[in-house]
């Protein structure tokens, strides 16, 4: 005998059933969808690390390094969402999803208006070397805060925790643009990669 | 009238019930993971499985990754109808 009827249940127990029902399924899709994103923070925090602190301490060879690290960041994303690598669960390939689809399209929009808004036309003249450092934090400004709306939108669908992360480095990203200026690269690998790499090490760490 | 399923209804196996039916159909989910997502210790994970098992309403495939063994888990199609009148029944008695 596997059935029950219904008089045995009060309504308070089912209305807890039910609300356990739905937490459980929330908790189960996040816990997959950050399994498959955690190591992508880590890649990113420390590619942005090596990045920012290439342009603060070895400014313009640094700047260049960013093109070549930003392959080896989609490189590097890709391969860690590859079918292939040992997932927590099997018959889907959440690799080729919407939201890494979502992300490509960011990354070429975030990479087209940056190379629209940068003054190329000017880096011909004799004032642009006093300028390029200036054009440089805009740029990594943008590009920073351009990446943490893609965060605060993934936050909508995966959990307050990608909100709460997205809003965090935007600020942090305004206070070093206006407040460190001098030091603005540091304090991105710092605040910036230090963010994102924290944030992936403590996902591994407490969320199971 | 949709009615109570006594295997799915002890606390254990109708949040491990809830986990397998969120995911799509045919998606099989590591036994590991699912311990840790649930808070269960593998002991009891896997005799509230086995439980499942036999009523037909989950089914475990065991494979090799990396020389190690690995349990997958996934819901049947009768799991998750069960699972699906289950809830059914029980909004029923919060109308009540």
């Amino acid at each position: 005998m596997d059935k029950e009827p219904l008089s045995t249940i009060t309504p308070e127990a089912a209305r807890a059933s039910l609300a356990e029902v739905d937490r459980i399924a929330t908790q189960i899709r996040q816990t997959i969808a950050w399994s498959r994103t955690t190591p992508l923070l880590i890649l990113w925090g420390v590619i942005w690390v090596i990045g920012f602190a290439a342009a603060q301490y070895f400014p313009p060879w640094g700047f260049r390094l960013w093109t070549w690290l930003d392959i080896a960041g989609v490189v590097g994303s890709v391969l860690l969402l590859s079918p292939v690598r040992r997932s927590p669960i099997k018959g889907i390939n959440l690799g080729l999803g919407r939201i890494s689809v979502a992300w490509l399209a960011l990354l070429g929009y975030g990479t087209l208006w940056a190379a629209l808004l940068c003054p190329w036309e000017l880096s011909h003249r004799a004032e642009w070397a006093a300028y390029a450092p200036l054009i440089g934090r805009k740029i990594a400004a943008f590009s920073s805060t351009v990446c943490m709306f893609g965060y605060l939108v993934m936050g909508l669908w995966l959990g307050r925790f990608f909100l709460w992360l997205g809003l965090l480095v935007t600020a942090t990203t305004l206070v070093g643009y206006y407040f460190v200026s001098d030091y603005f690269f540091l304090w991105m690998a710092l605040t910036g990669g230090g963010s994102l790499i924290a944030a992936g090490v403590f996902i591994r760490k407490f969320w199971r | 009238m949709a009615e109570i399923d006594l295997i799915i209804h002890t606390p254990a196996r109708l949040r491990i019930m809830s986990a397998l039916s969120a995911l799509p159909p045919r998606v099989q989910i590591d036994f590991s993971t699912l311990g840790k997502s649930l808070d269960l210790t593998d002991g009891n994970l896997g005799a509230h499985l086995q439980t499942l098992e036999e009523a037909g309403y989950i089914r475990a495939e065991k494979s090799f990754i990396d020389r190690k063994p690995r349990t997958h888990v996934a819901a049947t199609a009768k799991g998750r109808a069960r699972f699906n009148e289950h809830v059914a029944a029980l909004r029923e008695i919060c109308r009540v």
